[in-house]
């Protein structure tokens, strides 16, 4: 196994089309990173540029201490998992096992050994001489997974494995791939557009907009300190609640907007004057107000999930108020057209700048 | 009254290709039938079914012109250079469907240009040229010709079903440790084969029907291909018609019983990467 470590990567197609900007990104030895962004944001880029399907523009990919950015795919003995699964079509499943390790000249007696034991693994010993056109899409799935593990690669690159499996598949092979990652303590790369998957699955979230890295950390602290609007907006569903307002430093700082006007408790000595800044609060962390509320809502539309209801709302203002949502207990009992004081504590809110976006100070945790 | 609207258009669809299909067919059943006529009859009224069945003109062509002579040519000169072709072009082909490199669009250009030119003006100066490199008159100075036009054909077929493939299985060939080379030939061609055998097919017969170059680089019989014999048989004084129809019909049924048998796969192949599958 090896750590893997991008340097300034770049990556431009054709004249000055920018997939991937001025790229860093470590990846520790035995780390299970996910590389997240909506389509186009250039984690599958850079994934390819791990594995050497791409060459990069700028930078360096190194593996360990190696730099391997001139290496060719077969002279970085990583593995990869395509979305697609990309089995041989006309090899039996045996083939499409021995396939890499019969490249990289392993003796015969070894492969058989390391395929037959994969396949007891991944409980693939009844399908070895099936071709991959005869398997159902999760046998498929598995066959994939085999065809990298059976390689005992230094890195996994995974590129959407799972998008083609139904709902229930997902979250099963997903619960595998965690248990296959702590006990081939393996480096992983796994690439998705699915925020629950990236949440679910890695030790540290790289978020990916535009070709920018916006932000990597572990799963919790990218849900509770997003590093910028995009991130705060990405990762949690539904989708964090933004507003723009003003914030003013009169006495105590204060947000201010033809909905609300609160008062925060945050350190005073970032705020010089005023300035417009964009508010994020989480649909799960606005409460209803029991004593003064901070704004006042009308109920839109009502979606009840079972244990909880999601509540399409408007916050009261100028012109027709502001479009929210939020998520409430499922006993509560309300109507549309309802009004309701609403309450954000203090400690959820996000501040970012109205420009690129930024966290703004040491908004709480 | 709609109804009826709609079965009218549709009989008249059915008829009007039934009429093509029949204007296609007919010069083919006309000259199979009158293979069989005796020669009298084919000067006679013209009938469309033969009152008498025989096989003189097929026995004459094989006795007295030993028409095996031009079957072994144009078998041995059509299957050398589908041979080389789709050995060739194949490895060009997967070059320029997959592989970066500079001047590619040029490259194409040029393979499709070559296909342009009409055969008639570059028979002269091949004519030289072949005279000079002392091959008029040999299998290798018809099929060097045939590679010029055969060739650009083969790429261009074999340009398309290469896309057609998915990348990703070549990508997890190069992944999982393949040189290019290796992935090509363990990947790439075990899945093309359906490709590679209509592209065969068809430079075959292109190269089997080929008439020009075959009577303008050939200088007697020994070396003529069937076409070209076909078209000498006429004597001074005579037009053996029941010989040549019956060497026709022999020409025609080897791309015949190709086409029936790989019809759909070559009609796949001619369409390869027009539409998205």
């Amino acid at each position: 196994m090896a750590s893997i470590r991008l340097e300034k990567i770049e990556k431009v197609f054709g004249k000055n089309q920018a997939a991937v900007r001025s790229l860093d990104l470590e990846i520790a030895d035995g780390a299970f990173v996910v590389l997240v962004g909506p389509s186009g944001c250039g984690k599958s880029t850079t994934l390819r540029i791990i594995a050497g399907l791409e060459t990069p523009t700028r930078g360096k990919v190194f593996l360990g201490e190696q730099d391997v950015t001139a290496f060719s795919p077969q002279e970085r003995d990583l593995a990869m998992v395509f979305q697609s699964y990309a089995l041989y079509p006309h090899k039996a499943v045996r083939q499409n096992l021995e396939f890499g390790l019969r490249m990289r000249g392993v003796a015969p007696a070894v492969i058989s050994e390391r395929v037959e034991r994969i396949a007891k693994v991944l409980g693939l010993e009844t399908l070895l001489e099936r071709k991959p056109g005869q398997l159902s899409g999760g046998q498929r799935q598995r066959v994939a997974l085999g065809r990298a593990i059976v390689r005992e690669p230094k890195a996994f690159l995974l590129d959407e494995p799972l998008s083609n499996l139904d709902a229930k598949l997902r979250v099963q092979t997903r619960a595998e791939l965690s248990r296959m990652h702590r006990q081939l303590s393996a480096t992983m790369v796994y690439v998705t557009h699915d925020q629950e998957e990236a949440m679910t699955l890695g030790d540290q979230i790289a978020v990916m907009n535009q070709g920018v890295l916006e932000q990597v950390a572990p799963p919790l602290e990218i849900y509770r300190r997003p590093a910028t609007a995009f991130v705060a907006g990405f990762i949690g569903s539904p989708t964090m609640n933004f507003f723009r307002c003003t914030l003013r430093q009169d006495g105590t700082p204060r947000l201010r907007s033809s909905c609300f006007d609160i008062a925060l408790n945050v350190d005073a000595s970032l705020l010089t004057g005023e300035r417009e800044v964009l508010l994020g609060i989480r649909p799960q962390d606005i409460r209803l107000a029991e004593g003064e509320a901070d704004s006042q809502a009308r109920v839109d539309v009502i979606q009840p999930l079972g244990n909880e209801m999601v509540q399409h709302i408007k916050l009261l203002g100028q012109d027709n108020g502001t479009s929210a949502m939020m998520i409430v207990p499922a006993e509560m009992t309300v109507q549309i057209n309802d009004q309701l004081g609403l309450h954000f504590p203090r400690e959820r809110l996000h501040l970012f700048d109205t420009g690129p976006g930024r966290r703004l100070g040491a908004a709480p945790r | 009254m709609i109804r009826a609207l709609v079965a009218l258009r549709s009989a008249a669809i059915v008829l009007l290709i039934g009429a093509i299909v029949l204007g296609i067919l007919f010069p083919f059943y006309w000259a199979i039938v009158a293979s069989f006529r005796p020669e009298t009859e084919l000067f006679g009224t013209p009938s469309l079914w033969p009152q008498e069945w025989v096989t003189e003109h097929y026995q004459k062509l094989f006795d007295e012109r030993n028409f095996w002579v031009p079957i072994r040519n144009s078998l041995i000169v059509a299957g050398a250079t589908t041979f080389l072709c789709v050995v060739i072009g194949a490895f060009c082909a997967y070059a320029v469907a997959r592989l970066q490199f500079r001047g590619k669009a040029p490259i194409l250009g040029f393979i499709l240009a070559v296909t342009m030119f009409p055969q008639i003006t570059i028979v002269s100066p091949l004519y030289l040229l072949l005279r000079e490199l002392r091959l008029i008159n040999t299998y290798p100075g018809l099929v060097f010709p045939y590679l010029t036009f055969a060739m650009p054909l083969t790429v261009w077929l074999l340009v398309s079903f290469f896309r057609q493939l998915p990348r990703e299985l070549e990508e997890a060939g190069l992944i999982d440790g393949a040189s290019r080379l290796r992935v090509f030939w363990e990947i790439v061609l075990p899945l093309s084969w359906p490709g590679l055998a209509t592209t065969a097919i068809i430079t075959f017969i292109y190269c089997w029907n080929e008439f020009l170059f075959a009577l303008s680089f050939t200088l007697g019989p020994e070396r003529q291909t069937v076409p070209v014999a076909i078209a000498l048989f006429r004597g001074q004084y005579q037009v053996p018609w029941g010989q040549i129809l019956a060497a026709a019909s022999l020409a025609t049924a080897p791309a015949a019983i190709l086409i029936v048998i790989f019809q759909r796969r070559i009609v796949t192949g001619l369409t390869a990467g027009a539409v998205k599958g």
